[in-house]
């Protein structure tokens, strides 16, 4: 069996290859969108491309990225049985056939779910209390359980595959990209909201496959929050665990999620932070670092501005700002918002952006599209910083106030379930609004911060 | 007391109708929204069919997945803000006339009731949407909005200051609303650390978070026994620093957001208002109920 070279086709090599590349890859697209029409879904087919939750069987894998994106990730998976033993397999060329790899690493978290089951209903009218005993229990929500491995000591800029085992039963073969050491040759789409709307949540995902398959730079996906509407609830999250695997391309590339927390995400069995890994009193908010050229910082408008996260951000501005050639911030609740009153975290965040020179700021939340002017100190200012982003994975979308001073005079609103794409280059980050059907909505450059 | 009351009420109707004509519509409307775009995208449909093939669980009836046209969904959506948008209007016509119109016509004080019945049900809209900190505690937090109304309603059509009821429904509401926000603010509710740290930022104080945490426990702990103490004693000086308090916590939204969280503040003023209005009452409580009751019924209704 031929190994699987480590790097992506044609990265790192002239313009021209990448221009080819990119137009075989719209082919392949183009034969795996033919899979399943956009337009009118049907549940039998999608569910054919998921993992059912059975035995320990590996199902709702997932990449996380929350520290160093060149060297770190974590490799998640879900399971029905809690099963004993849970590797990963890992290697940066590919197992064949056999599924041989040179490293393995054991989860090092493991542990069921925490479910908040239904409470039982009372006997309908005519309803023995043995039926309703036996409606009861078929309501019952089955167990599940998380499998983190963290892994680390990676290469940067290099595919990395892999294959979940859990008690023998293994996955088929995955692959991601680790982001490289310097440099800002990527691309990274950013998208929020995908809480209702199943099947608009999942043409979306698709829509999220096919521009990482037609973009060979796609590196990951930072989701904006409000995942689902109920953080407590399970069996919101497996169906959202279930339907992310729409976003893993047909030769098992799965885009790296960098996650962030939005508003119906939290919950007091803390959801979020098992489906994650993420310790819920240190990791609400983090920086991502891909390569030594791009830093983005996850903020949590869930948690107080002020205080531990304002210290923390400060700080961490501080030393990032002289460091890297592109700073963004991510958070759900938006401080310039289309619909909405603003964050109440604005007059705390916003300041700091503002010392910091942010080159770009991804907000949820507001089910809409929007692009700002360039602000600062609350005024359009061409140093200032673009606020992008609303969120359309899924949700409804709403009707914005057109009234709003920053997305009139050089800034846009409108509403239709999209993905934010950004191309990163040395001088200039490209930000294109990508809709459901991958018309471009919005094509907007930033120029890069003299330093 | 009428003439304050009645001020009041208008200022709280318009910080409430006003995120709902320039800010996306009130609680309830998202609620008739996202409820009807769940139906009609299938969702509860779509759960089923997935969750019978991918984790074998068959309680919900799975029905055949069927999406609705987008173009209807769209019409019938913005059918619903519309109308959401028209009853804030209605009630606020409502608030703004009925002063003028209870003069003539006592009885039509009663429409006052609409106002609160559409406070207290975006209340519980809020609590049914979720997404907040604390939303589940919505409909007692904002006891002192909807309350207001009700308390309008009473004082116009009966015109009498000396009713117990009135009395009874600004104490319990004024408890609720203090003992609510006494809890998240003892539980130390993220906004609540964001307006002490914005505030004080504004007069160049940088509150460290054990000085926040301090002050908000402390402050959970005053409005619970607040909460406490207008049901149980009626002590003037307790009653008049509600009310300030009331002010000085609304007021604290437009101070840390910007003039343009006025609605915020506007909407708010129940929390002060209520409390005054039991001082301006100088009816008893709970210890003294039944005297109340009697020096009632002594007067005739006038």
């Amino acid at each position: 069996m031929k190994k699987r070279s480590t790097k992506l086709p044609l990265m790192n090599t002239n313009r021209v290859s990448f221009i080819g590349a990119s137009l075989s890859f719209s082919l392949i697209v183009a034969v795996h969108a033919e899979d399943i029409t956009l337009a009118k879904l049907d549940v039998k087919t999608l569910v054919s491309k998921m993992t059912p939750l059975k035995g320990t069987t590996p199902a709702q894998w997932r990449v996380v990225w929350t520290g160093d994106a060149s060297r770190e990730a974590t490799i998640s998976w879900t399971t029905a049985e809690p099963g004993t033993k849970h590797i990963v397999h890992y290697g940066a060329e590919s197992g064949g056939d056999d599924k041989k790899f040179a490293l393995s690493q054991t989860c090092q978290s493991n542990g069921a779910y925490s479910i908040e089951q239904p409470k039982p209903q009372k006997p309908k009218e005519g309803e023995s209390a043995a039926e309703a005993a036996k409606r009861n229990s078929r309501m019952k929500i089955s167990p599940a359980y998380y499998h983190h491995a963290r892994i680390k000591n990676l290469n940067p800029d290099t595919c990395y595959y892999f294959v979940l085992e859990s008690d023998g039963e293994q996955s088929r073969e995955f692959y991601f990209r680790t982001a490289p050491a310097e440099g800002d040759d990527f691309t990274l789409i950013h998208g929020g909201d995908s809480r209702s709307g199943h099947a608009d949540r999942c043409r979306m995902n698709l829509r999220i496959a096919a521009q990482a398959a037609s973009e060979t730079r796609v590196l990951a996906f930072a989701h904006g929050g409000d995942y689902i509407v109920t953080g407590s609830k399970w069996e919101q999250w497996r169906l959202w665990l279930s339907q992310h695997e729409l976003t893993t391309l047909k030769d098992g590339r799965v885009l790296p999620i960098i996650p962030t927390k939005g508003n119906h995400d939290g919950g007091k069995n803390g959801l979020y932070f098992e489906v994650f890994d993420l310790a819920e009193k240190t990791e609400r908010w983090h920086t991502t670092m891909l390569g030594k050229d791009v830093a983005l910082v996850t903020l949590d408008t869930n948690s107080a501005a002020g205080g531990a996260q304002a210290e923390w951000l400060e700080a961490e501005m501080r030393r990032l700002r002289p460091e890297v050639r592109w700073l963004l911030v991510q958070y759900h609740r938006p401080m310039y918002p289309a619909v909405k009153g603003p964050a109440k975290h604005a007059p705390i965040f916003c300041p700091l952006f503002d010392k910091y020179n942010v080159d770009i700021a991804l907000e949820s939340d507001g089910h809409c599209m929007k692009r700002t002017v360039p602000i600062r100190d609350g005024k359009k200012d061409p140093s200032g910083i673009v606020y992008v982003g609303e969120g359309g994975l899924g949700v409804g979308q709403r009707k914005t106030s057109e009234d709003r001073w920053y997305i009139n005079d050089g800034g846009k609103a409108g509403s239709e379930h999209h993905v934010i794409q950004l191309d990163f280059t040395p001088d200039n980050m490209r930000v294109r609004f990508i809709l459901m059907d991958g018309s471009v909505w919005d094509d907007h450059t930033i120029k890069v911060r003299k330093r | 007391m009428m003439r304050f009351a009645v001020l009041a009420g208008m200022m709280t109707i318009f910080g409430a109708v006003w995120p709902v004509l320039f800010n996306g519509g009130s609680a309830a409307g998202e609620l008739l929204v996202r409820t009807h775009e769940v139906e009609a995208a299938g969702d509860a449909d779509f759960e089923a069919m997935m969750e019978a093939e991918l984790y074998g669980e068959t309680g919900k009836l799975a029905g055949p997945f069927v999406e609705r046209d987008p173009g209807s969904t769209t019409g019938h959506v913005s059918l619903l803000r519309d109308l959401d948008r028209g009853v804030a209007v209605l009630c606020l016509l409502l608030v703004v006339g009925l002063p003028f119109l209870c003069g003539k016509w006592p009885k039509l004080a009663w429409l006052y009731l609409l106002p609160a019945g559409w406070l207290l049900m975006n209340a519980h809209a809020s609590a049914m949407n979720g997404g907040k900190a604390f939303a589940a505690l919505a409909v007692p937090a904002h006891a002192t909005r909807w309350g207001m109304f009700v308390v309008l309603a009473m004082l116009l059509s009966r015109k009498s200051q000396t009713d117990p009821v009135v009395n009874w429904v600004l104490r319990i509401t004024c408890a609720l609303t203090f003992a609510i926000h006494g809890w998240e603010a003892f539980q130390l509710s993220p906004p609540f650390q964001d307006l002490l740290y914005a505030t004080f930022g504004h007069v160049g104080i940088g509150l460290s978070e054990p000085v926040c945490h301090g002050l908000l426990r402390a402050i959970g702990v005053m409005d619970l026994l607040l909460a406490l103490g207008v049901t149980v004693i009626h002590f003037r000086p307790l009653l008049l620093w509600m009310g300030c308090w009331g002010l000085i916590t609304a007021a604290s939204r437009p101070i840390a957001m910007g003039f343009d969280a006025w609605p915020e503040f506007a909407m708010r003023l129940p929390n002060s208002a209520a409390p005054l209005l039991v001082v301006l009452l100088g009816m008893p409580a709970a210890l003294s109920l039944y005297r109340s009751k009697s020096t009632t019924q002594q007067e005739p209704a006038t």
